[in-house]
């Protein structure tokens, strides 16, 4: 046995004694002998036998060879030779085929991975009518192909990350070079590298750490599920950062307008998409303050509407032994266990459930004057008009913010309203996304922003938005066609 | 420590302010009043508000319709009254809903000035509400039964509003009111309604003068007053033409025009009316040529200037004026206006009226009929 | 800087100016008021031009340079005394009108309570933000206001504001401007906002024509609230801006027909935005007078102070009445003669130098 054959004796003692359920295959050479040390869940076993050992024991009639003639035989396409023997572990955690020679101090590391993954999904959150349905999956390889797939821009960068000292979760930063602001690069990866954590599983951890401060409500990143949507961003100048285990990727910088932006409004026809962004607009606003003006229109403004409609409210409120706040408090309540509860219940059941909420509670409980039916319409509209935002994540402040409108309307009437408002903008228009103002274009105003922002189509839009400070400003070329 | 100090601050503060809700009473806490009377009898004052039945549901009729209920208060002065009507309420009452102000005609011989001076300092209470008086018994007025199960307070607003908007009759706000009694020398007029056969009318109109009544026009001999006060004037007239015909024509004022002058005499109001009018049907087949319809025209003329000089003699023979000569007058000649007691002043003055209308033969009907 | 000035000259006196006007100016109140606004505007113009010579900093940071440190104290202090007496009005009087006219039975204190905080929270977020914000909402405000004053103007009646001028009363026109200039009055906040240093001129001309447009807005209000009033009646309310809006019905939106609510909420957040400059205006003087001291330190102590000395004027008579006298006098020298004499100190100085 010569000093490399111990050598490696000795590393594959070591790597037993760590028990990471590693397994090991000899091939005996002539005078010596190639192991491969590899992990069984994480190594395709095929390819291993028919690409590594067959074409390794077709030579062992002779000496065992070099790390670089053993990397010509061996037959995968991706074969390193490494010499750090401190990164045997890690490498063998990764999914890495390790192959030790007898004849060199040398190993090859042989990416033969093969970890079980779903095909490509469609969206079952940012549905859209015409636009691609391809979704991201949870393997960042599968990801990264979809974005290649769409923009095939030699300025296409990927950077790749590891974040978690015991995950070592693989994070992949894209961007394209010659339109992302630099800052914003520099940004995103500096947040990235200080992460301090064991493990990220999912995108939204990772999104956590990269918030301005630990307790901001309001989310400074976007996330994406389709790809377009991903490869559109990259487009516009953003950092899309992608993580291995997560089907979401995150768009930095987003601004507050765009979570509220599909796009299904650039596919489809401008008016259409300028329509359809005015809804949203509202369906945000409803969402986020009919419940609080049903309280401050019973409970304390009582003449706002004309006299035959408050009539109408006495009316339906006559038998409702609670008065506004707590009626309102209470159905918010059960339109959030039923929310929650349909995320979570198996779908066989998922229909009953909607007919326990809507028959049941709605109707029931009118009918025994438990609430009143005008406030099942209102909380009705609020709830449907929580799930138009395109962003979902825009929605988990405002439902939270919400109890806090409710509680401070219930106290002070519209007074209460504006200063909860008043607050709650104060601190929109100090958050910065990446250094972007988060209540850009209307915040500095930018009028051609703004428009666009709203009314929007490819072809009408030359330039990128001036609150990303893009190194390429337009879109379109100088030339005319 | 900031942070701490800050977080206790913040919770004191909640605490506080959750323990509040002062003002928070839900409308269906409240009496919700449509409409709002007040009497004299004798020596007391008395209110009568107008409530729908809403608790419980129970206040509904045998037709599912909104049963209403009237109730009162007496007292020697405002104030006890409001707090005898309190004392029968089991709910506090709310008048950001109330329709109408009825006064009765009794009221509006004493004054009413103290009781619009109390509502201007009611933040609930609308200016907007539409003011009327009434010659019949305020209880009477009351037991209407309006059509489509309204209150009353609503079918009188929905007549003025409906006859104000056909330009047959002149609408009072509690606005308007207020701002005339704080105006030195300033006449008004009140819309007045009535019970008629079981029905809400508007029978005619209280002349106003310093808080008080000085004097009532019929909805008869009001046509020229309505000329004066609703800017879309609108009224019928059966013109006789061609010595046995009669056409009927609908009159639209146009435009009016007041404008004060100087002359040697004195002062001259100088007044015009300018009406478009329109043929509505002929009584007859004869057709109505060029000839007719200058002489139906002139005809129409005579009349409009008949009514609206009655309502200029009107307000001589009331000694006030309520037709807006003051503010055209102010307008043109404010110093003058600061030094003069506009009440006498104006009944020296002469008031020149010009009348003139266009006619449109029929609009889509061809009377001519050539054959 | 049109917005910043907009809604903090209106949250002085937005709310009584047409009854301040019908009483002094009757009919002719438009011509003082526009008066007013131009000489108002050159204020303003002083004020911009002064800040743009130490173009990137503020009053607070550079008084010092041009008046010595001993003088540049005493600018400072009294600047404080200034936006202290006008944070305890503004606030005194927010909860005063909102209790009288919304919330009856809500003590004034608890109103104070639950608004200083916020004002400290935005004050606390600095300038920027507070610009950012102004930037956001002015323009929501100045539309709704707009439309709200038309609206009121087509249901009024014109013949209420007539005669507009009377070469007669041209005398008290020009009386009226004094009482007029408290409505002008918070130009100085534009003291603590740093600005560019850009064309010292169009900056100045930018703040005289947005003074002179503020001064054509408040003649839209005063014009629309004697219409909708008479100016015999609008003299009996305190609050007559609120009186006039509530007085408006539009039976034709049905479902909206009262929609002074919609207007009454965006208009009191102008309202607390305005409180919030005086805010922030304080806490710039303040920290740059205790530069060791923590920021949030001096909001929240600031906030108590003003929370107490609220209290205080609650239960003091006439409070209100002697700010409005004698806050003028105390604001034209905060807007117009100290910045005018800082300007020719720091002229002089630059000559010297």
């Amino acid at each position: 046995m010569n000093r490399q054959s111990r050598t490696n004796q000795k590393i594959i003692i070591d790597i037993q004694q760590k028990r990471i359920g590693a397994a090991f295959r000899s091939i005996p050479f002539e005078s010596g002998a190639a192991t491969a040390v590899y992990i069984r869940e994480l190594t395709d076993i095929k390819t291993l036998g028919e690409l590594v050992i067959a074409p390794l024991e077709a030579h062992t009639h002779a000496a065992p060879p070099g790390a670089e003639r053993a990397a010509g035989i061996v037959g995968t396409e991706d074969c390193r030779v490494l010499s750090d023997t401190d990164s045997i572990v890690p490498l063998l955690l990764d999914g890495y085929t390790v192959l030790l020679l007898s004849g060199d101090r040398r190993f090859l590391a042989v990416d033969i991975k093969h970890v079980e993954k779903r095909s490509i999904p469609t969206p079952h959150s940012m549905y859209t009518m015409r636009g691609p349905r391809d979704c991201f999956i949870e393997s960042i390889e599968s990801n990264l192909s979809l974005v290649r797939y769409r923009i095939k821009d030699e300025n296409l960068r990927v950077c790749n990350r590891r974040v978690g000292r015991r995950t070592k979760t693989r994070v992949s930063i894209l961007y394209i070079e010659d339109i992302a602001n630099e800052r914003i690069v520099r940004e995103v990866k500096k947040r990235i590298s200080a992460v301090d954590t064991d493990g990220i599983i999912e995108s939204g951890e990772l999104q956590a750490f990269m918030l301005n401060r630990r307790l901001d409500l309001f989310p400074q990143m976007g996330i994406v599920e389709r790809s377009d949507m991903a490869c559109g961003a990259l487009l516009e100048g953003k950092v899309v950062v992608l993580v291995d285990g997560s089907e979401w990727a995150l768009v930095a910088p987003k601004v507050l307008s765009e979570f509220l932006w599909s796009c299904d409004d650039y596919y489809d026809n401008k008016y259409l998409g300028l329509l359809m962004r005015v809804l949203r607009v509202i369906a945000l606003f409803i969402s986020f303050a009919v419940s609080s003006l049903y309280v401050a229109i019973v409970s304390f403004h009582n003449d706002v509407l004309p006299s035959s409609y408050m009539i109408a409210i006495a009316e339906t409120r006559a038998k409702v032994p609670f008065n506004a706040l707590i009626e309102v408090l209470l159905i918010e309540l059960i339109a959030e266990l039923i929310r929650e509860s349909l995320i979570r219940v198996p779908t066989k059941i998922g229909a009953a459930v909607g007919i326990v909420g809507a028959i049941i509670i709605g109707q029931a409980a009118v009918s025994a004057g438990v609430f009143s039916p005008l406030l099942l319409i209102v909380i009705s509209i609020s709830l449907i008009a929580s799930f138009v935002p395109s962003d979902y994540t825009m929605m988990s402040p405002i439902r939270v913010l919400k109890l806090l409108l409710i509680l401070a309307t219930g106290t002070f009437g519209m007074f209460g309203f504006t200063l909860v408002c008043t607050i709650i903008l104060a601190n929109l228009v100090s958050i910065k996304s990446f250094g972007v103002p988060y209540v850009a274009p209307f915040a500095p105003f930018n009028a051609r922003d703004a428009l666009k922002s709203f009314f929007y189509s490819k072809s009408g839009a030359p330039m990128r938005p001036i609150f990303l400070r893009t190194k390429d400003p337009r879109r379109s070329s100088k030339k005319k066609q | 420590m900031v942070r701490k100090l800050l977080l206790a601050l913040m919770t004191l503060l909640a605490a506080l302010i959750s323990a509040g809700c002062w003002d928070a009473i839900d409308i269906n806490n409240k009496n919700i009043t449509t409409l709002v009377a007040v009497d004299k009898q004798e020596d007391e004052y008395v209110f009568y508000v107008e409530i729908p039945g809403i608790a419980n549901g129970s206040g509904n009729d045998e037709n599912g319709g909104t049963r209403y209920s009237i109730e009162t208060g007496r007292g020697a002065t405002f104030a006890q009254a409001r707090e005898d009507l309190n004392s029968k309420m089991d709910k506090p009452i709310f008048l950001g809903t109330v329709r109408t102000l009825v006064l009765s005609e009794s009221l509006a011989q004493d004054d009413i000035s103290k009781y619009l001076y109390r509502l201007q300092s009611i933040p609930d209470y609308r200016k907007t509400v539409g003011v009327v008086t009434t010659r019949s018994p305020v209880e009477t007025l009351l037991a209407v039964q309006p059509e489509n199960n309204v209150s009353v307070g609503y079918a009188i607003e929905d007549t003025a509003e409906t006859l104000f908007a056909e330009g047959e009759a002149v609408l009072t706000t509690t606005s308007e009111i207020l701002e005339w009694l704080y105006s030195d020398n300033v006449s008004f007029i009140i819309p007045n309604v009535d019970e008629t056969d079981g029905n809400i009318s508007l029978n005619g109109y209280t002349v106003i003068q310093d808080g008080h009544s000085a004097g009532y026009i019929p909805a008869q001999r009001a046509k020229g007053l309505v000329c004066f006060l609703n800017p879309a004037a609108e009224w019928r007239y059966v013109v006789p033409y061609g010595g046995r015909n009669e056409a009927t024509v609908e009159a639209t004022l146009k435009s009016k025009r007041i404008q004060p002058r100087k002359t040697e005499k004195g002062w001259m109001l100088d007044t015009s009316f300018v009406f478009d009018a329109i043929v509505m049907y002929k009584d007859t087949e004869t057709p109505l040529n060029d000839n007719a319809l200058f002489e139906i025209n002139d005809e129409l003329q005579k009349l409009l200037a008949a009514d609206i000089e009655t309502a200029v003699m009107q307000t001589r023979e009331f000694g006030c004026e309520y037709l807006g000569f003051d503010d055209a007058f102010r307008i043109s000649f404010p110093n003058e206006y600061e030094k003069m007691d506009w009440r006498t002043a104006y009944m020296r003055m002469a008031v020149r009226l010009s009348v003139k209308s266009t006619l449109d033969p029929g609009g889509m009907m061809d009377f001519e009929q050539k054959k | 800087m049109f917005f910043i000035l907009l809604l903090t000259l209106t949250s002085y006196s937005v709310v009584d100016i047409s009854k301040a006007m019908a009483q002094s100016a009757g009919t002719g109140g438009w011509l003082t008021v526009l008066a007013a606004s131009v000489l108002f505007g050159i204020a303003a113009a002083v004020v911009v031009s002064l800040n743009r010579q130490y173009g990137g900093r503020a009053l607070p940071a550079y008084a010092s340079d041009i008046a010595g440190r001993g003088l540049g104290t005493l600018v400072r202090i009294y600047y404080i005394c200034y936006f202290l007496l006008i944070a305890v009005f503004l606030v005194l009087q927010m909860g005063t009108l909102l209790r009288m006219d919304f919330f009856p039975k809500t003590p004034v204190w608890a109103i104070m309570l639950a608004s200083v905080p916020v004002f400290g929270y935005i004050a606390y977020k600095g300038v920027h933000t507070m610009a950012r914000m102004f930037e956001f909402l002015g323009i929501i405000y100045l539309i709704t206001a707009i439309s709200v004053h038309v609206l009121m103007a087509t249901q009024g009646k014109p013949e209420r504001i007539l005669p507009l001028f009377n070469a007669a009363e041209t005398s008290r026109y020009l009386a009226a401007i004094w009482p007029a200039a408290f409505s002008f009055l918070g130009i100085e906040v534009l003291l603590i906002m740093p600005m560019a240093q850009k064309t010292q001129s169009k900056g100045a001309r930018a703040a005289f024509w947005s003074v002179v447009a503020i001064g054509f807005f408040y003649v839209l209000i005063i014009e629309s609230s004697i219409m909708k009033l008479g100016i015999n009646d609008i003299v009996n309310y305190n609050d007559s801006l609120i009186v006039a809006i509530r007085d408006l019905s539009l039976p034709f939106l049905d479902f909206f027909e009262r929609i002074d609510i919609l207007f009454l909420t965006i208009g009191f957040l102008g309202f607390y935005l305005g409180i919030s400059v005086v805010f922030t205006a304080l806490t710039e003087f303040l920290c740059s007078m205790f530069p060791r001291a923590k920021r949030t330190v001096v909001v929240i102590a600031l906030g108590a102070a003003v929370f107490a000395l609220c209290l205080a004027a609650q239960a003091a008579q006439g409070f209100t009445e002697a700010v409005v006298s004698v806050g003028t006098y105390l604001g034209i020298a905060a807007c117009l003669v100290l910045p005018l004499a800082l300007k020719i100190a720091a002229r002089a100085k630059n000559h010297g130098a």
